[in-house]
C-alpha cells in the first residue's frame, strides 16, 4: 500500500467523529487510518508511520498526552490535538510536550483542513533554512536585513519586539504557547514573567497597526497563547500530489 | 490531675522531712533543756509531727512521731544520750508523745487530703468548664480535636493524640492499642488489662470514629481519679464531634435538596432548549436525505446554513450548562492572567459572528485601558452571553454598542442595545438561573446565560447589573477590579 497521498492517522474513540474526519479527509485526497486507543495508535505509528496524527486526548485506555510523550522520543511527526473548550490546561500541556497545534471540539471542516495544511507545511520546512523574507497580508519581515514593514510602511521595532515577531512568524499559522514564546524570546529562565510577554505583544500589535478586536496578524488564543493569522488558504492544495 | 499537690512527692523526701523536723525540734529544745519543763520540750516535737502530717500525710507523720519518740528518749530522758529510761514518768511522756503524734498526724493529714480533694475538684471543674466553653465555640472536626488535645495536655502533663482509623501511629503497640479501643469501644493501653505495655491510655470517643490517646510525660500510670477525669474530657470531645457530624449532615441534606431543585429546573429548561434546535436540524437533514428531493442548490445551501446555525446554538447551550455546573458546585477555579480587553472582546465577537450578522456593532475601547487580571475564557464567555442576549432579545438588524472606561481601580464594560429593555421589576431577577424575562414573545433562552455572567463576575469580585436606556433598550454594565498592573522594568 504505497500511495503518494498524504497519510493521516486519526486517534479518537468516538466512531462518529472518526467518520466525520475520515469522510472530510478522504474527500480532500488524504489517505486515512484510524485507531481507537492509545495502544493501537502507538502500534500504527511504528508499523505504518503517517505524515500527521489527529489525536483526541481522552482515550479509553489512557491519556493522549502519553502518546505524544512517547512519540516524541523517536519522531517529529506533526500532531494536532483534538480537545474541548475549557480544557486549556491540557492543550497547553500537549503543546509543551511537542504537539503542533490543537482543534477545539466541535470544529468545522474548513478549520480542520486549514490546521492540517499549516502543520504539514511546517513539518516539511522543518530543518530547511527559514525563508529569508516572510510576507503575509501586507506584512513583510526581511529576516536578513532585519526590516519590518506593513503595507510598505517601515516599522521600527525594539530588539525584543523584533524577536517576538520573528518567533510568531516562524510558527505562522500555528499556535504558540506563552511558555514557548518566553523560552524562545527571553530564554530558558523567563517562564515566570508571563505578563511582560502580554505587554510586549500589545506594543507589537500597536506598532504593526493590528487591531486586537479584529486581528489581522496576531491573534490571542485565550488561555493558551498566540497565533500568527494566515489568510485562509484553499485547503488541501499544498500537500504532495 | 496534677494540682500543686503535696501528697504526691517521693516518699524518701517525706521521711527525710520527718527526720529533719525531729532534728530541728531537738536543736531548738536542747539548749533550753535545763530551763524547760519536759512537757514543753514535747511540744517542739509535736509541732514537727503536725508539720510533717500537713505536708506529707499520714505515713510520714507516723515516721515523724517515731523519730520524735526516739529523739526525745535520747536527749530528754535521763540518763541523757541513751535510750534507757529511768523514770516511769518519762515512759508515760514518751508513750503519750508517740500516740498523740500519731493521732495529730492522722487528723492533720486527713484535713489536708480533704482540702486537696476539694482543690482538685475545683480545678477539674474549671478546666472542664474552660474546655466545654471552647468546644461550644469550635466548629469543624479538626478544630475540636485540636482543642481537646490542647486541654488534656495542659491538665495532665501528658501528650494527647486523637486517633482515627485513617491515622497511622509510628509505634506498632500504640497503634494496636488505639485500634483495639476503637474496635471494642473500650479503653485500652496504659493502666488497663488490654495492652498495658502501651505508653498511652486509649479511650474511644463514643459515637464517633475517634480514639483519644493520652500519654503521661512522666512514666507513671494515671490514678483512678485522673482516669475518670480523662473520661469526662473524652465525653465532652465526643459530644462536640457528634454535634459537628449532625450539623454537617443537616447542611448536606439542605445542599442536596437545593441541588435537586436546581437539577429539576435544569432538566426541564435543557430539554426544551435542546428540542428546538434539534427539531430544526433533524428537519433539514431529513429533507436533504429524501431520495427524490427536488431542492435547488441555493435552497440546499440555505437549509444547511440554518442547521449550522442551530448547531452553534446547541454548542453554546452545552458550554453554558458546563459552566453553570462548575459555578454551582463551587469547583470553578479561576485561571487568572493578564489580558487586554480588546483581545477578549475580539474573540467574543468572533464567536457570536453568526448570531450578530447584519448588525452594526460599535466598539469603543480606550487604547490606554489597563490590562485585566482575569480568567480570559470566562470573561469571554460573559461577553459572548451578553452579545448573544442582545441578539436574541432585540429586533434583527438593530445596533449594539460596547464601550468601556476605567476609573478608581475598576473597569466598566457597557453593552447597550436598542431593544425593548427589561420589564420593570425584573432587573435583578433576570440574573437568576432559569429566569427569562416575561415578554409576549416565545421563550428564547434557557435563562442560564445571565446567571452564568453573574456567577463569573462574582468569582472575579466584580459585578454585573442592568438598567434601561431612556431611549429604549437595555444597558448591561460589567464591573471588574483592575489587578496590580505589572511594571515593565525587569525585562528588556
Amino acid at each position: 500500500m504505497n500511495t503518494s497521498k498524504t497519510h493521516i492517522l486519526i486517534v479518537d474513540d468516538e466512531s462518529q467523529i472518526r467518520k466525520f474526519l475520515r469522510t472530510t479527509l478522504t474527500s480532500h485526497d488524504y489517505q486515512v487510518s484510524e485507531a481507537e486507543k492509545c495502544a493501537d495508535a502507538l502500534k500504527l505509528l511504528t508499523t505504518h508511520p503517517p505524515d500527521l496524527m489527529l489525536l483526541d486526548l481522552g482515550l479509553p485506555d489512557g491519556d493522549g498526552l502519553d502518546v505524544i510523550k512517547e512519540l516524541r522520543g523517536w519522531s517529529q511527526l506533526p500532531v494536532i490535538v483534538l480537545s474541548a473548550r475549557g480544557q486549556e490546561q491540557d492543550k497547553v500541556t500537549a503543546l509543551e510536550l511537542g504537539a503542533d497545534d490543537y482543534l477545539t471540539k466541535p470544529f468545522g471542516a474548513a478549520e480542520l483542513l486549514a490546521r492540517i495544511g499549516v502543520a504539514l507545511r511546517h513539518a516539511r520546512s522543518n530543518g530547511n533554512q527559514q525563508e529569508q523574507v516572510f510576507s503575509s497580508q501586507g506584512l513583510i519581515v526581511d529576516l536578513v536585513k532585519r526590516l519590518v514593514s506593513v503595507d510598505d510602511q517601515e516599522i521600527k521595532l525594539t530588539p525584543t519586539e523584533y524577536k517576538l515577531l520573528c518567533t510568531m512568524v516562524k510558527y505562522a499559522g500555528k499556535v504558540v504557547t506563552h511558555g514557548q514564546l518566553l523560552r524562545e524570546v527571553w530564554g530558558k529562565h523567563s517562564t515566570e514573567q508571563g505578563h511582560y510577554l502580554r505587554i510586549y505583544m500589545q506594543h507589537l500589535r500597536q506598532k504593526l497597526g493590528d487591531d486586537a478586536l479584529n486581528p489581522r496578524f496576531l491573534m490571542t488564543e485565550t488561555g493558551v497563547g498566540y497565533r500568527f493569522v494566515l489568510p485562509t488558504h484553499t485547503p488541501g492544495t499544498d500537500h504532495k500530489k | 490531675m496534677r494540682v500543686p499537690d503535696t501528697n504526691q512527692n517521693s516518699p524518701t523526701k517525706a521521711y527525710v522531712f520527718a527526720l529533719a523536723t525531729s532534728a530541728v525540734a531537738t536543736a531548738l529544745a536542747l539548749p533550753l533543756r535545763d530551763y524547760l519543763n519536759p512537757a514543753n520540750a514535747v511540744m517542739f516535737y509535736l509541732l514537727g509531727v503536725i508539720l510533717t502530717a500537713a505536708r506529707y500525710g499520714r505515713r510520714a507523720s507516723i515516721a515523724a512521731s517515731i523519730f520524735a519518740f526516739l529523739a526525745y528518749n535520747f536527749f530528754f530522758t535521763k540518763p541523757y544520750y541513751t535510750f534507757y529510761v529511768n523514770d516511769y514518768k518519762d515512759v508515760l511522756t514518751l508513750l503519750l508523745l508517740l500516740v498523740s503524734g500519731i493521732i495529730a498526724g492522722a487528723q492533720t493529714s486527713k484535713l489536708q487530703a480533704e482540702r486537696n480533694f476539694f482543690r482538685t475538684k475545683e480545678h477539674n471543674t474549671s478546666v472542664l468548664y474552660a474546655m466545654s466553653n471552647e468546644l461550644t465555640a469550635t466548629r469543624g472536626r479538626e478544630q475540636i480535636v485540636a482543642t481537646t488535645s490542647h486541654h488534656i495536655e495542659e491538665a495532665f502533663n501528658a501528650q494527647a493524640i486523637v486517633w482515627s482509623p485513617s491515622t497511622k501511629l509510628e509505634v506498632l503497640r500504640e497503634e494496636q492499642a488505639a485500634r483495639w479501643a476503637y474496635e471494642h469501644q473500650q479503653s485500652s493501653g496504659l493502666g488497663t488489662t488490654t495492652l498495658p505495655g502501651a505508653q498511652g491510655y486509649y479511650i474511644p470517643l463514643k459515637g464517633t470514629e475517634y480514639v483519644l490517646g493520652v500519654m503521661p510525660r512522666t512514666h507513671q500510670s494515671f490514678t483512678a481519679d485522673e482516669r475518670e477525669m480523662i473520661h469526662t474530657f473524652a465525653n465532652l470531645a465526643a459530644s462536640a464531634l457528634e454535634r459537628t457530624d449532625i450539623a454537617e449532615m443537616a447542611e448536606k441534606t439542605k445542599v442536596e435538596a437545593e441541588g435537586e431543585k436546581l437539577r429539576n429546573a435544569l432538566l426541564s429548561a435543557v430539554s426544551h432548549d435542546f428540542r428546538t434546535p434539534l427539531s430544526s436540524i433533524k428537519g433539514v437533514i431529513s429533507s436533504l436525505l429524501m431520495e427524490d428531493n427536488r431542492l435547488q442548490p441555493d435552497d440546499k445551501k440555505e437549509l444547511l446554513a440554518s442547521a449550522h446555525g442551530e448547531v452553534a446554538r446547541l454548542e453554546r447551550i452545552v458550554s453554558n450548562l458546563l459552566e453553570v455546573t462548575l459555578l454551582d458546585s463551587g469547583k470553578l477555579k479561576l485561571k487568572q492572567d493578564y489580558y487586554f480587553l480588546p483581545e477578549l472582546v475580539g474573540n467574543a465577537l468572533k464567536q457570536t459572528e453568526s448570531v450578530l450578522q447584519g448588525r452594526k456593532i460599535a466598539c469603543q475601547i480606550p487604547p490606554n485601558l489597563p490590562a485585566l487580571y482575569v480568567d480570559g475564557l470566562l470573561i469571554e464567555q460573559v461577553l459572548v452571553n451578553l452579545l448573544e442576549n442582545a441578539a436574541k432579545y432585540t429586533p434583527e438588524g438593530s445596533p449594539v454598542a460596547l464601550h468601556c472606561n476605567a476609573y478608581a481601580g475598576q473597569v466598566k464594560i457597557v453593552i447597550e442595545d436598542e431593544g425593548s429593555g427589561i420589564p420593570a421589576g425584573e432587573e435583578e431577577k433576570i440574573f437568576d438561573a432559569f429566569h427569562t424575562a416575561v415578554t409576549t414573545q416565545p421563550r428564547k433562552g434557557s435563562g442560564l446565560g445571565l446567571a452564568i455572567c453573574r456567577g463569573i463576575l462574582q468569582a472575579h469580585e466584580g459585578n454585573i447589573k442592568v438598567e434601561n436606556r431612556s431611549e429604549g433598550g437595555a444597558i448591561f454594565t460589567i464591573i471588574l477590579p483592575v489587578g496590580a498592573v505589572p511594571v515593565m522594568t525587569e525585562v528588556v
